[in-house]
């Protein structure tokens, strides 16, 4: 089994999750406003908008369907930017 | 102008809240607000504002002066991204022209009740339909911004377009802002005086208290976008000192013309000289990825935003007592 961790911009939350359905990740878990420091700087959360918070959606599936999934999320990065991570899992 | 109308405008608490909060950053204070409350502070002051209008119409009802003063609001917001959107491309690329511009013509809730709080301090009677304006203003810079992405910038992703439209126009007319503001104020209209008096202990009486908290979070929020302005360059710094100023003579301009009274000239003014910090940059992140949202946003937010605020105000308000008297 595969972790998947993307952190994006939460304006773009809905097509990311559109990429997800696209490759039947039938379960998944988003954390809104994560604070951290990167590119951009400290990115903080307690913004007025939405505009520049960001988001943390991650789910765990067979590492066939991520390797089906890849193309679609590294253009979606190369779209939106953000991180995406992937790990080994075991769901107990 | 003199002096004191200026002071008469910084004097006012919630505007040295704003101060406060922009002074506790540069400090290097530990001061936050805990994450959720600024939003519910902004649903507070959005349910407020349309209530309050809502009320207010109900009794005035509509008339075809009211329709008038709307007219203006809509082509002010119209025209300022288009005119905006022209100057702008002379200096920098059409991405960020496109997101700027549709910032500009746009509108600032915020500023628009602070421009309210003051005409309430001086005495200077304004219509309860100036909300109705305010929210007809919010969403045609949206739609300019989607006309002009699909005129000038080539879209990099085709086949996402259609579903983008959608999402955008949605976003354009159903964002949470302009619902909500929408929605209150037909409340307002519909529960009429006694709706109003059941709601007025909250929505009333702790109205400018809540504003105070309210910018004071602006002021922490404006204040941490201000090094970010490093990057802007000083034409785009200028223009969003200079634009304000030029679409408030505008619109002063027009609702002279057509025989605005007073206090709504001053908020028509207003508001077209406010730029979007909300509801404009979360749909051109969608429509326009390319713009970098490092300029559009702290030029809103820690330029125009703090100008119209503090010497904005006394500034439109001295324009239209030259041409009102």
């Amino acid at each position: 089994m595969k972790k998947i961790e993307v952190i994006i911009e939460s304006v773009y939350i809905k097509r990311l999750l559109k990429v997800f359905k696209k490759h039947k990740v039938d379960g998944y878990t988003v954390i809104k406003d994560v604070e951290g420091y990167g590119g951009h700087g400290f990115q903080t959360a307690d913004d007025v908008s939405d505009v520049l918070s960001n988001i943390l959606v991650f789910s765990v599936c067979k590492k066939e369907l991520l390797e089906n999934m890849q193309k679609d999320l590294k253009k979606f990065l190369e779209t939106y930017g953000g991180k995406c991570i992937v790990s080994d899992a075991t769901l107990l | 102008m003199n002096i004191d109308i200026i002071l008469q405008n910084m004097l006012n608490p919630p505007v040295l809240f704003f101060f406060l909060g922009m002074l506790a950053i540069f400090l290097k204070s530990d001061l936050t607000i805990p994450q959720p409350l600024p939003k519910l502070f902004s649903l507070y002051l959005l349910i407020a504002i349309g209530l309050h209008g809502g009320h207010e119409l109900s009794q005035s009802g509509l008339s075809t002066y009211i329709f008038k003063a709307l007219l203006i609001a809509v082509v002010m917001s119209m025209l300022v991204p288009v005119y905006s959107f022209f100057i702008l491309r002379m200096k920098i690329d059409v991405y960020n022209a496109i997101a700027i511009a549709a910032t500009f013509g746009s509108i600032s809730a915020v500023t628009f009740i602070t421009g309210i709080t003051y005409l309430d301090t001086i005495g200077v009677a304004h219509g309860g339909f100036m909300v109705a304006s305010m929210a007809l203003m919010e969403s045609p810079a949206i739609v300019i911004g989607l006309v002009f992405a699909a005129l000038f910038a080539k879209s990099p992703d085709a086949e996402d377009e259609n579903t983008s439209i959608k999402e955008i126009l949605r976003e354009a007319f159903l964002n949470p802002s302009v619902f909500l503001l929408i929605g209150a104020l037909a409340i307002g209209i519909l529960t009429g005086d006694k709706g109003w008096h059941s709601m007025e202990p909250l929505f009333g009486t702790l109205f400018k208290g809540m504003l105070a908290f309210f910018l004071l979070d602006m002021g922490l929020v404006a204040a941490r976008k201000i090094h970010e302005l490093k990057k802007v360059g000083l034409f785009l710094i200028g223009f969003a000192l200079i634009m304000p100023m030029v679409n408030a003579s505008v619109a002063v301009a027009v609702a002279y013309f057509f025989g605005i009274e007073k206090g709504d000239a001053f908020l028509l003014a207003l508001l077209s000289a406010s730029a979007s910090y909300i509801a404009v940059p979360a749909a051109m992140r969608l429509s326009v990825p390319e713009a970098n949202p490092g300029i559009y946003l702290p030029l809103s937010l820690a330029v125009t935003f703090p100008f119209n605020i503090s010497l904005g105000i006394p500034l439109y308000y001295y324009m239209i007592t030259t041409f009102w008297g």
